[in-house]
């Protein structure tokens, strides 16, 4: 379900991009949404202290930025080292590279959603509704946290067996 | 979609619009930028240059600029099947120069029948381009 604008007033967004020029596009996207908040950075140095001492309910970030440190980024976010900031933060990477082994190497980062340029108004919205209002199980094993990566239900029985990883998640 | 999301769709178009013209005003010269970079074999600034090029492009509606920024951005990344000929890269970026030769009068035809010619070669290098 898509978020209303009274929801919309209310959240406080990070931008995570060294394009400066996509970074403005995408902030006057969601300006028009009317965001009550749009931090913009484009530096990872600059989003970590943003990230360390404010609560956000959003990030947009492109991972290709600084070498693919923004890889580096969202572990961060997603292993909780932000003390105002749950692991759990809906994290949209915001990406022009959409070869198989990149968004492969998103998802296995821990993002929540995936949104390929180029984006549209519509997609932005629908993307950042999904991110927040339609949150999947997380995850928090050894191998991976973040967001559960299957997003259809298979029509097989659940495994009900010993060593089920879900029941990890709660170490 | 109620009416207050129609009419805030409509305003973040609107602004994307403005952005997509200051994007079209600025194309020779980034593409020029692009083409000193290589000539000076300044590598990190082509696969800086190539990556900013291509999705902005991939974003405003260029989308034979956008796969030809890629296919540079791969190739001075060292990410490639097979390493190119010095002709062959110098034949992309004419081809790029002429794509965005006249910008406010995009050519798609053009740049489709460029692109064709040029891709056997480009995906010898590149599969995935």
């Amino acid at each position: 379900m898509e978020l209303t604008s009274t929801e919309l007033t209310k959240l406080k967004v990070l931008i995570v991009d060294s394009n400066v020029f996509i970074a403005k596009t995408l902030f006057s996207i969601l300006e028009a949404f009317e965001i009550g908040s749009i931090i913009v950075c484009d530096t990872l140095s600059s989003a970590e202290k943003h990230l360390g001492n404010t609560e956000l309910d959003c990030i947009f970030v492109d991972f290709m930025m600084e070498d693919r440190a923004g890889l580096d980024f969202i572990k961060m976010v997603r292993e909780g080292a932000s003390p105002e900031n749950e692991q759990t933060l809906p994290i949209i990477l915001n990406t022009g590279v959409t070869d198989i082994d990149t968004i492969v190497m998103a998802r296995d980062a821990g993002v929540t959603e995936i949104i390929s340029k180029p984006f549209s108004p519509a997609q932005v919205l629908q993307k950042l509704s999904n991110a927040i209002n339609n949150q999947r199980e997380f995850i928090d094993v050894d191998e991976y946290i973040g967001p559960n990566r299957r997003r259809r239900k298979m029509s097989i029985m659940e495994w009900d067996g010993e060593n089920d990883r879900r029941l990890q998640t709660d170490k | 979609m109620n009416k207050d999301q129609n009419d805030m769709i409509t305003r973040a178009e609107e602004a994307v619009e403005k952005a997509a013209i200051e994007f079209t005003a600025n194309l020779i010269q980034r593409v020029s930028n692009l083409e000193k970079s290589i000539h000076n074999n300044d590598r990190e600034n082509v696969i800086k240059m190539a990556y900013e090029l291509e999705t902005e492009a991939a974003t405003f509606g260029w989308p034979r600029v956008t796969r030809l920024s890629k296919w540079l951005r791969k190739v001075f990344s060292g990410d490639f099947d097979r390493k190119p000929e010095a002709e062959l890269v110098l034949s992309t970026l004419n081809a790029l120069k002429l794509m965005v030769s006249d910008p406010e009068n995009q050519n798609e035809e053009r740049d489709l029948q460029l692109f064709k010619e040029l891709y056997p070669d480009l995906s010898k290098v590149i599969s995935d381009i």
